[in-house]
């Protein structure tokens, strides 16, 4: 079944750029994460990608070829998305179409800041995304019906910031912004 | 407490230093550590799924039939300092001791529980670590090979 949600992603292989610093924009979470602007008259097309009923779009510039870390993390969803009845002994089911969404987003806003998450299978068709840097972890599982929850943790200060279960993609991007800003 | 059914009925006397048995999959182990989704629980009416190790034929139980997952253990104390914890007696054919436990743990919990995990069972897949012991409060005593102190 083929979801409503349609994610962008726009980026650009600028020779003097560092690795993966070339993705430019995401429509979605644009006001949540720092982005590095456009660089003018490129050679832009619009190419269209499709992942478990989710539909993104992304500027190909250049004839740059789509990022090969987030084609890793979509092989690990299919790895996910083929779990069979029972994996974790406990009723756990395969990952969620209605998880997709959230999770690709978090993947592109994660790859923006050149930081691919670990991923790793949730019982009930969920998944959770973790990235570490520099002593701060920040954890977001996305359950299974698209709901999240976040736990930022920073080693070197003692705080710890939790965003409780059922929250939205909105609750979490501040956590997002003070993870990666 | 919103998802608490009607059929479970806390357990008070599982507490303290009673110990709860959990499988670990392999892909939910990461640096050798198992994730602390491992104390994640989402499905309405269910609770977390543990075992009360009360002998050794509890971990038989735990292993049966899933003989590549790795067993890890938490002390009962470490889920009743969580606010609102029931822990709910819910046995099953071949064993006895399942429990589940109430309410569906946010993050913080998660990670407040797998501070106090100890490892039951590794099985080949997870690395080496020579510090990663064993945990087994049934073993008998090992006694000390120290030779007694000379009293004078």
């Amino acid at each position: 079944m083929a979801s409503n949600a349609k994610l962008s992603e726009d980026w650009s292989a600028a020779p003097e750029a560092p690795p993966l610093a070339y993705l430019q924009t995401n429509n979605i979470l644009r006001s949540a994460l720092p982005t590095t602007p456009s660089r003018n008259f490129r050679a832009l097309v619009t190419e269209e990608g499709e992942f478990m009923g989710v539909r993104f779009t992304w500027q190909r510039v250049d004839g740059a070829q789509f990022p090969q870390p987030i084609s890793d993390a979509f092989s690990q969803l299919a790895t996910f998305a083929g779990l069979p009845r029972n994996w974790d002994s406990y009723g756990g089911g395969p990952l969620k179409q209605s998880a997709v969404a959230t999770v690709i987003e978090l993947i592109f806003a994660g790859h923006r800041q050149c930081a691919m998450p670990h991923l790793h299978p949730l019982s009930r068709g969920g998944v959770a995304l973790t990235w570490q840097r520099e002593g701060r972890e920040l954890e977001v599982q996305v359950a299974g019906d698209g709901t999240l929850d976040a736990l930022f943790d920073d080693e070197t200060t003692g705080e710890e910031i939790e965003i409780p279960k059922k929250s939205t993609l909105d609750d979490v991007k501040p956590l997002l912004s003070k993870f990666f800003g | 407490m919103d998802d608490l059914p009607e059929w479970a009925i806390d357990d008070a006397e599982i507490a303290g230093e009673r110990w709860l048995l959990r499988r670990v999959p392999q892909n939910r182990v990461q640096d050798g550590i198992p994730e602390k989704s491992n104390f994640r629980e989402d499905e309405a009416g269910h609770g977390l799924s543990v075992t009360v190790w009360d002998s050794p034929q509890d971990l038989e139980d735990v292993r049966r039939d899933h003989e590549s997952f790795a067993v890890i253990c938490v002390p009962a104390s470490a889920f009743r300092a969580e606010i609102d914890t029931v822990i709910a007696r819910a046995p099953l054919e071949g064993n006895a001791n399942h429990c589940e436990v109430f309410p569906h743990y946010g993050q913080g919990a998660q990670k407040r529980l797998r501070k106090t995990f100890r490892w039951v069972h590794r099985p080949a897949w997870l690395p080496d670590d020579p510090e990663a012991e064993l945990f087994d409060p049934h073993a008998p005593a090992v006694e000390s090979t120290e030779p007694p102190e000379a009293s004078i």
